[in-house]
């Protein structure tokens, strides 16, 4: 009996290994025959400080070439979309606040607008305004970042601390609105959870005012930097339609010339109503994506500012009750308010029957959501299109052909989040 | 290759901008916070350790009511809720436990709570070196909620939860106004 349990697992791992024996054969034969180098497969990651979070590669190479990429995915995933169908789609808010840590705001935005899509929930106009500055600040923090360490990575170290100086301001505004720096928890099914105060207001006109020197001063350190030019220049280069094919989003896709923006395709929040450009690229190399990044940091300012002085006032939140927690003093002295409130956090709101997808153009691309609802306060179903993970699909096309020093470049040109990426 | 862009090349012209924005700057203001010995002013929403409130009295507000671990997204509450010893007609927290281990400080729970039991501090650096340490009691709780209470009336103000406290005198309970004077609730 035992003999028999063991030559059985036996038996196994050598189907396994004639399994693993005969990709590797196929491996080796693709190589080019032609060049006389060394050719070995390098095993990347997880854990190393250029990948942006635990991210596994295998790298076949050939000398110094790449011959193929396999990214392993998978080290951070967390169940997020199992755990959505256990809670209410209020507990759902600050889940997604890990999704893009970098980017917690634009999460949270991708989300409610989803809920409210299949609620048919129209928001105060107070609301899709603070929306809407919140999330263009949250995208100017998110390209601060990435420029940052993409620098950071390629090795211009100086780069770093001033995008830091500035992303801390913003993020001193985000603390002063919903009491946290990273995850934020700040937009609500019908409207955002506080409002915006006058001093923090002032504030952002100030940055604003200062924030076209910053850019210039990033610009000084590397637009014309022959060692950022050498590493960015002609590198990762995607055409237009075969970023299309691969479902690229965001300013990867935009760098290949492709203008699509769901902030210009499909209008939400109070994009209608302010001006602004979509910069896209030429080339769809490296350095195409970042000037697309820079310039949309001069955009978001522009929509920034167009919206504080459009701010109208009113409530910022909706007055559906359904939906909205009733005032804390109405729930102390109000016995009727009390057991709405009870049920409002024990049940949560009802959401109707069906199934809806909704995009929202992230700092990264687009992210979507798909939520299949059964009538009840939880959702039956939910699927998350991250932009990280979609961009990762065309890595190894991206990357085939260069040096493997250029693979932190191409980790960093997709502005690529793990928490997202394995959700 | 134009002889501007040679001489350009030859004499490094981008890489000595570079190094000029970076020396003027040495003698700019420095913005570095030397962590442990100089604090920054945190918000006064901050969303720090929750604590415990009690009215005026010394009475602890919480009345078992389970709301706080109903909404807790990440299951970090645990209440069990019974009949105060003391006062028959009164429910208290037998059993209190909140694991800031598993806790994301989403603050849902202090807008669950019906009677403002709960609040956020500024606080934000305990540690231990157990897990159980972080695990705390509802005594823990009181005693952090009586260090921290300017702290925690301010993020209660700063989120529009304070107000109702001004007609509530009638402690531990709600304050029911008469039947006529009741607006239709929410
Ligand atoms: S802050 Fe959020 S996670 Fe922490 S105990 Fe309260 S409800 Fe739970
Ligand atoms: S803290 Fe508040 S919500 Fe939680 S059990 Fe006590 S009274 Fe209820």
């Amino acid at each position: 009996m035992d003999t028999e349990k063991t030559t059985g697992v036996k038996e196994d791992i050598r189907q396994k290994e004639i399994v693993l024996g005969s990709l590797r054969q196929a491996v080796l034969q693709n190589l080019d025959s032609s060049i006389q180098t060394d050719q070995f497969l390098l095993n990347m990651g997880p854990q190393h400080p250029s990948t942006h979070g635990v991210l596994r590669v295998l790298l076949d190479l050939d000398g110094e070439r790449i011959k193929r990429s396999v990214p392993d995915l998978g080290y951070l995933h967390r169940g997020t979309e199992k755990i959505a169908e256990y809670r209410t789609y209020n507990q759902i808010i600050p889940l997604t606040d890990r999704l893009d840590y970098v980017s917690a705001m634009a999460n949270n935005y991708a989300f409610v607008r989803t809920v409210e899509k299949l609620l048919q929930l129209k928001v105060p106009e107070r609301a899709e305004f603070v929306r809407t500055i919140v999330a263009e600040v949250q995208r100017i923090v998110n390209h601060l970042f990435w420029l940052g360490t993409q620098a950071l990575d390629i090795g211009a170290m100086s780069v770093f601390f001033y995008t830091f100086r500035e992303r801390e301001e913003l993020l001193d505004i985000f603390e002063i609105l919903c009491g946290a720096r990273l995850t934020t928890n700040y937009y609500r099914v019908g409207g955002v959870e506080s409002d915006i105060p006058q001093h923090v207001v002032d504030r952002l006109y100030r940055f604003i005012d200062a924030f076209d020197g910053n850019i210039r001063e990033y610009n000084t350190l590397l637009e014309t930097n022959r060692i950022w030019l050498a590493r960015t220049k002609n590198i990762a280069v995607i055409t237009a339609e075969d970023a299309i094919n691969f479902g690229l989003s965001g300013p990867t896709l935009r760098g290949s010339g492709v203008p699509y923006d769901l902030r210009k395709f499909e209008p939400y929040g109070a994009y209608d109503q302010v001006e602004f450009d979509v910069p896209v690229g030429q080339n769809g190399d490296i350095y195409d994506r970042y000037w697309i990044r820079i310039e949309e940091m001069r955009q978001s300012a522009k929509i920034v500012r167009q919206c504080l002085d459009k701010l109208p006032s009113g409530p910022i939140m909706t007055d559906d009750h359904k939906v909205s927690f009733p005032e804390k003093g109405n729930v102390m002295h109000n016995m009727e308010t009390l057991i709405h409130h009870f049920l409002l956090v024990v049940h949560g709101f009802n959401v109707p029957p069906g199934d809806t997808y909704c995009g929202t153009e992230t700092p990264k691309g687009e992210l979507g959501f798909y939520i299949v609802s059964d009538g009840t306060g939880k959702p039956y179903r939910m699927k998350i299109r991250a932009p990280s993970f979609v961009n990762m699909g065309a890595f190894d096309f991206m990357a085939k052909g260069y040096m493997i020093a250029d693979i932190i470049t191409i980790f960093g040109t997709y502005d690529i989040v793990m928490g997202e990426c394995d959700r | 290759m134009t002889l501007k862009s040679l001489v350009k090349s030859v004499l490094f012209t981008e890489i000595m901008q570079g190094l000029k924005l970076t020396f003027t700057h040495m003698f700019k203001k420095k913005i570095t916070v030397q962590y442990p010995h100089q604090k920054l002013e945190l918000a006064d929403g901050y969303r720090g350790f929750i604590v415990h409130r009690r009215y005026e009295n010394g009475q602890e507000r919480c009345v078992g009511c389970d709301l706080c671990e109903a909404i807790c997204p990440a299951k970090a509450i645990r209440v069990v809720g019974d009949i105060h010893p003391e006062f028959p007609e009164r429910r208290f927290a037998k059993e209190y436990t909140l694991d800031f281990t598993r806790c994301i400080f989403c603050g849902f729970c202090v807008v669950a709570c019906p009677v403002n039991a709960l609040s956020m501090t500024k606080e934000y650096a305990h540690s231990s070196f157990t897990r159980e340490g972080l695990i705390y009691s509802k005594d823990q709780l009181l005693t952090l909620g009586d260090k921290c209470e300017s702290e925690s009336i301010a993020y209660l103000k700063v989120r529009n939860m304070w107000g109702a406290e001004d007609s509530g005198k009638d402690e531990g309970r709600y304050h029911f106004p008469p039947i006529s004077a009741t607006q239709s609730g929410g």
